[in-house]
């Protein structure tokens, strides 16, 4: 699959994901004259986004399960969810995007905040119209890593929620929120 | 020292591997076996949260030797070995690297994207059966 850019590897994941098979997805020619010009337009149907947002974080909750197995610490035991999400800031992040999680907030009941302030598939993202509609178009590509630490916090035996939002390219928040079982 | 049985269980104790080497018992005492020892394991863990992940010799049954290794991925690998003339800690050393073995394989296992493992089903992969043979028939 050659992608020279983030539009076509848009284009053909969504294609290859084949959501609907009776809409097929079109990709439009882009017309320079646009003002969106180089980026895909993204379908607006907020059921269809819906859906690829479950597949690409089911792909990446299977992604975090087999990560969190390969890569555990051999040495030593993970304690508690904060061992557990320290792990997943430094040895995985590390591991996926040569570099670790700037800042990790928490209020020691559950909520955890990650915040990347270069995030490794944002810094060669850019837009014409503007911050805003470049942070909403690049969505997508961060439903991938919330499945990732979802996958490998549950593997820990931590079920939680994992949320992320962008307030402006290349900077990037994950929300985990640890669901109890009781 | 011979190996009687490698199995390995969830951390709610639901067996998911359990293979037994040699005759002597019936594979249902070492299922028996296997689930007496994860409260043992469990009991460890409470005691020493920040230890190795060899639990070390849990208990002796009549003539066999129960070692635990508690992964942190909630699986515990528990083996079942026979009693033997050597001092506790060889026999600690060997069986730790039997379980090392074993966790080794079992990530290769998981790390294939075709072999999808749920919770509570049994591990059914061709080359992982073969390493845990190798481990069983080596003589120590």
């Amino acid at each position: 699959m050659s992608t020279d850019s983030p539009t076509s590897a848009m284009t053909q994941l969504l294609s290859a994901l084949s959501l609907d098979g009776k809409r097929p997805i079109e990709s439009r020619q882009v017309n320079s004259e646009t003002s969106n010009a180089g980026w895909l337009e993204l379908p607006d149907d907020s059921e269809l986004m819906e859906q690829v947002f479950v597949k690409l974080e089911a792909v990446g909750f299977r992604v975090g399960r087999r990560l969190a197995e390969r890569f555990a610490p051999v040495n030593r035991r993970l304690v508690d969810t904060l061992d557990i999400v320290k792990f997943v800031c430094k040895d995985i992040w590390m591991l996926l995007f040569n570099r670790q999680i700037d800042n990790l907030k928490t209020n020691h009941r559950g909520i955890y905040v990650l915040q990347d302030n270069k995030f490794k598939w944002f810094l060669r993202m850019s837009g014409n119209s503007g911050g805003a509609a470049a942070a909403r178009h690049a969505q997508p590509y961060i439903w991938l890593p919330c499945g990732i630490i979802r996958g490998i916090l549950d593997s820990f035996g931590v079920s939680t929620v994992v949320v992320a939002e962008t307030l402006g390219l290349p900077q990037c928040t994950f929300q985990i929120k640890v669901v109890s079982d009781e | 020292m011979k190996l009687h049985c490698i199995a390995i269980l969830n951390r709610d104790g639901s067996p998911m591997y359990l293979r037994s080497f040699g005759e002597q018992q019936e594979e249902v005492q070492f299922y028996y076996v296997a689930h007496t020892a994860c409260d043992v394991i469990e009991e460890r863990i409470a005691q020493q949260p920040a230890g190795d992940l060899f639990v070390g010799q849990l208990q002796t049954v009549g003539d066999m030797v129960v070692h635990g290794y508690a992964m942190n991925t909630q699986q515990w690998i528990v083996v079942v070995s026979s009693v033997s003339t050597e001092s506790a800690g060889m026999r600690n050393a060997r069986v730790k690297e039997v379980c090392q073995s074993v966790h080794a394989a079992f990530v290769a296992m998981v790390c294939n994207p075709f072999d999808e493992l749920g919770r509570g089903e049994q591990i059914k992969n061709a080359r992982f059966e073969r390493v845990i043979e190798q481990l069983g028939q080596a003589e120590f």
